[in-house]
């Protein structure tokens, strides 16, 4: 304990201002001979880390037809190795084998769609139950949580979206090397047992998030009109038919062409040294081969020329999302339309919050965001709402398209503009009051994975003090057009919708 | 093209899945001694009688951040006047103050980049902020100036009002959420305070002066708990709080005289039917215990092992990992103000939701039939006591868990025998908590989902009569 609190006095006269300009003075980053990135951030004042490693891989990196493969892969992430979660893994492979060749065939019939026999792939079904009860004898049940949890695990966890997957823990720091083996391990000698009951465990993950709730019944219709051809279309959980005929040859693939040294970058934050996470890096990661450079989505979403609308019915209250097609990081536009959020929604006393909350009263929620659903590629400004009885979705469309329609031709005003920069500033410094680690290593990664910069987002903020009040109204002219635009709406079901 | 492109991704998939072998790593062989962490404490200050004051000085960040802490909350409105307490404090901010008007006073926090929130919980209310350190001093003035002299602004209450009336309308839009409140009213019964709910009647009913009267009574010259951590000294910190609460009398909270807690539903099967929904929510369970129950350590154990300890819990893994009939499993008895809920929820699709409720009832009664075993046993154990250390890993959390000590009464040194506490809790101990914690033949069982799908297995379940409930207008 003394050591810490001797540590902490010196960093106070070392640091006094700490995240001066960014990450780049206090991360330490070094690459692995075969591609494998790694951030260290020590942060020594409680005796913890936090690891996470993330993919550059999410559902955007999905072809037609293998929708939701890259979550679907990251549970299998959790299912152990050759010898983690197994008793026997030479009992055990013939087992898994048999249920791929069934699997193979149930996924074969499905596809068939209406043609498909219903006796057979009830049969199918009946046989790998069999099998995966078979399997059981063997399997040691979620053995990397046991062995995580024991030795303090928290928040073991991981997450996929549209852009990447990244896999996290906090642990005590003296178990520093716990977590290079596992994490390693199941990367190397994967083994995705019970894959065939996983595909059940995320049908119902699905039905939760997006068959039966609003957001996702509204978001997944949206997003599939919204873009026609770009993989940012789908949700990431994946339509629940390619969910229920993905294959375990498409798993493997999958993991054997994204789930590369090259294509994982690792963050470190906590208290750990510089010098033993690169020994260990290299020790437990050294011999992963360098892949060849993943494919990447090669689509151009087509210029939009008219306005889309959807409508769906649901018994929620109703809710309106509104997109417009926006450019990618690192085109000007981009840069803009992220103060034009802050602008429109972040603070009490935004525009949209005052104006269309407070004041008019036509909404509980506004909430206006760049970049939805992803960063990595071309995606949308979208403008999210619930509307406040009796004021109806096309009430608020109407109040949203004024304010954008005004951002074209009223200058922002010199005041406004400085208060939104003092926003993004501040937002620089947050932190959560609990599992900081993790939320710095996500952001660190975030900056490196999609933007190639540790400080991107400090720079991103210098970067917007140079936008002028013109600028601002130049992009909202080129983006806020109706024929750029897509219009989502929920109502009840029972109320017969609006026109 | 667009087929083309998808083939080629595809193709270069399959060429990219040759095989690879390396040397097998069992984590099974890494061993670590077990963490006999002492928790950390916090800087503690006396302002004057009944203002404390936590703090920790951090500067790795140029950030301040801060919680004020009230000991009333929603638990003392009055019947027919649910809301009160938490418009209320909402209106400590948008209702702006004396000297500013609510649009001044967003604009102002807004301008200097910082957050403050007032917030009601059942049994506490507080206010917190977050502010960079450069902008620390103009932040506090406004906080003080919420605090000390809010304006209960008219036009703000009504904007407010509104909104509440419409998340009332919205009450029943998440599944889950239909599921965890009814279950909640059945199981304290409608009036409890700890079930109540706003209604469109007592949002309706609500006046400024009720507001006013609110804050007047129980935050005004009411003993607070300050906590403050980031870039900031300590001793100038304590002057500042000093002349901040001068005027105030900080007397203590009173205390509300509230109802014991009895199992108000029939146990047994009770059906919402959402025809719409193609998966059901599944909350049962009854009482659970009182948090000062001087087992705590022997109930964390009992958790975790039936079902907060996630993979290693056995509802997660009966319900989910070995059937696939869920993505969320969970239970736990919880140790609750006058009494807590025994608390297992789950949401499966409408045909296996008999399924899911027996293995659900299976595991409970078998958590009181038979000792755990000793792997659970080690697995509980170690958890809770090697990640014990990450609920002080920040300053701002290490400033909450003494903090929150104190709150819930719990003894002085509740912290620092957590773990040699739970190392002495072995399976004997486990089983005669479950047995005193959970009773099988008590259970409530709320379903809400699809009737046509679901009543008649439920019928056949025999766990009691099934009761059909409706949705509530709010």
């Amino acid at each position: 304990m003394k050591r810490i609190l001797v540590v902490l006095l010196f960093l106070a006269v070392l640091w006094p201002v700490a995240y001066g300009g960014g990450f780049s003075d206090k991360v330490k980053e070094f690459t692995l001979s075969n591609g494998m990135r790694f951030l260290v951030y020590e942060r020594p004042q409680t005796p913890t880390f936090a690891g996470m490693i993330q993919a550059k891989v999410g559902s955007v990196d999905e072809p037609m037809g293998w929708t939701g493969l890259a979550h679907f892969f990251e549970h299998m992430a959790f299912k152990g190795t050759t010898v983690m979660g197994t008793r026997d893994y030479a009992k055990e492979k013939p087992i898994l084998d048999e249920m791929d060749v069934i699997g193979d065939q149930m996924a074969a019939e499905m596809m068939k769609g209406p043609a498909g026999d219903p006796a057979k792939i009830k049969e199918y079904k009946a046989k790998l139950e069999a099998l995966q009860k078979e399997d059981l004898k063997y399997v040691v049940k979620d053995e990397l949580d046991r062995i995580y949890s024991e030795n303090g695990g928290e928040f073991l966890n991981a997450s996929t979206s549209n852009d990447t997957t990244q896999y996290f823990i906090m642990l005590p720091s003296n178990r520093l090397e716990l977590w290079f083996l596992i994490e390693s391990e199941r990367f190397k000698n994967l083994v995705m047992r019970e894959f065939y009951s996983e595909r059940d465990v995320i049908a119902e993950e699905r039905r939760m998030y997006e068959d039966n709730t609003p957001d996702g019944y509204l978001g997944e219709e949206f997003g599939n009109i919204a873009f026609i051809l770009h993989p940012y279309r789908h949700s990431v959980v994946g339509y629940m038919e390619d969910v229920q005929t993905l294959t375990k040859a498409k798993a493997l693939q999958f993991f054997k062409t994204f789930y590369i040294p090259n294509n994982m970058t690792a963050a470190v934050v906590g208290n750990v040294k510089l010098d033993e996470v690169k020994k260990l890096a290299e020790q437990y990661f050294g011999d992963l081969p360098r892949g060849s450079d993943p494919p990447r989505p090669a689509f151009i979403e087509p210029k939009q020329k008219g306005e889309r609308r959807v409508l769906v019915k649901f018994a929620a209250e109703p809710q309106l999302s509104i997109g417009y097609h926006m450019p990618a990081f690192p085109d000007r536009d981009n840069l803009v339309l992220r103060v034009i959020a802050f602008l429109l929604s972040r603070g009490d006393s935004s525009r949209l919050q005052r104006d269309l909350v407070t004041n008019r009263k036509l909404a509980v929620n506004v909430y206006a965001m760049a970049n939805s659903p992803g960063q990595r590629y071309p995606a949308l400004f979208e403008i999210d709402g619930q509307t406040r009885h009796p004021h109806t979705p096309a009430e608020l469309e109407a109040a949203v398209t004024e304010h954008l329609n005004r951002l074209k031709t009223e200058p922002v005003g010199k005041e406004e503009l400085e208060k939104v920069l003092n926003m993004a500033e501040a937002s620089l410094y947050r932190t959560s009051s609990s599992a900081q680690n993790v939320f710095l290593a996500m952001r660190l990664l975030n900056n490196v994975v999609i933007y190639g910069d540790m400080d991107a987002d400090f720079k991103r903020v210098e970067a917007m003090r140079t936008i002028t009040p013109q600028e601002i109204m130049d992009t909202a002219k080129r983006v806020f057009d109706e024929s750029n635009r897509t219009v989502g709406t929920l109502v009840r079901k029972d109320e017969g919708g609006e026109k | 093209m667009r087929r083309l492109r998808t083939l080629a991704i595809v193709a270069a998939l399959i060429l990219a899945a040759s095989s690879l072998t390396f040397a097998q790593k069992n984590p099974n062989d890494l061993k670590f001694p077990d963490l006999e962490f002492k928790p950390l404490k916090p800087n503690a200050a006396v302002i004057k009688s009944g203002i404390s004051f936590y703090f920790k000085e951090d500067r790795e960040s140029p950030t301040v951040s801060g919680i004020l802490i009230f000991k009333a909350g929603s638990l003392v409105d009055p019947k027919g006047k649910e809301g009160l307490a938490a418009l209320a404090m909402t209106l400590l901010k948008s209702g702006g103050t004396k000297s500013l008007t609510p649009d001044q006073l967003e604009e102002r926090l807004d301008f200097l980049g910082s957050t403050v929130g007032a917030y009601a919980g059942d049994e506490y209310s507080l206010i917190n902020f977050w502010t960079l350190k450069k902008n620390f001093d103009e932040t506090w003035k406004v906080l003080s100036e919420m605090l000390t002299g809010p304006a209960f602004d008219v036009g703000r209450l009504e904007t407010e009002k509104l909104k509440e009336l419409e998340n009332i309308r919205r009450r029943w839009d998440q599944p889950l959420m239909v599921g965890v409140v009814l279950y909640n009213e059945l199981v304290y019964g409608k009036d409890f305070p700890d079930a109540r709910r706003t209604t469109s009647e007592s949002i309706n009913g609500l006046s400024v002066e009720d507001l006013k009267g609110y804050y007047e009574k129980n935050i005004k010259n009411r003993e607070v708990i300050v906590a403050m951590a980031g870039d900031l000294d300590g001793k100038a910190m304590t002057a500042l709080l000093g002349r901040t609460f001068q005027g105030w009398t900080a007397r203590p909270a009173e205390k509300p005289v509230l109802p014991k807690a009895a199992l108000a539903a029939k146990p047994g099967v009770y059906l919402i039917d959402k025809s719409d929904l193609t998966q059901a929510v599944i909350c049962m369970g009854h009482l659970g215990v009182n948090r000062l129950d001087p087992d705590n350590v022997e109930l964390a154990v009992m958790n975790f092992i039936l079902g907060s300890g996630g993979f290693n819990s056995r509802i997660l893994r009966e319900v989910r990992s070995n059937r696939g009939l869920a993505y969320m499993a969970f239970g736990s008895v919880d140790a609750g103000r006058d009494l807590g809920t025994f608390f297992n929820a789950t949401m499966t699709k409408g045909a296996s939701v008999a399924e899911a409720i027996r293995l659900i009832k299976e595991v409970i009664v078998g958590m009181t039939k038979a000792p755990v075993t000793e792997a659970e046993l080690t697995t509980a154990k170690k958890y809770l006591q090697n990640a014990f250390v990450h609920r002080f890993d920040s300053s701002m959390a290490v400033i909450q868990e003494t903090i929150l000590n104190k709150l819930m009464g719990f003894p002085d040194d509740y912290l620092e025998t957590y773990i040699p506490r739970i190392k002495k809790v072995d399976a004997a101990k486990v089983l005669a908590m479950s047995q005193r914690t959970m009773h099988p033949d008590q259970l409530v069982i709320l379903v809400v989902g699809k009737k046509s799908e679901i009543l008649d297995q439920l019928k056949a379940l025999n766990m009691g009569e099934v009761r059909e409930l409706p949705l509530p207008k709010q």
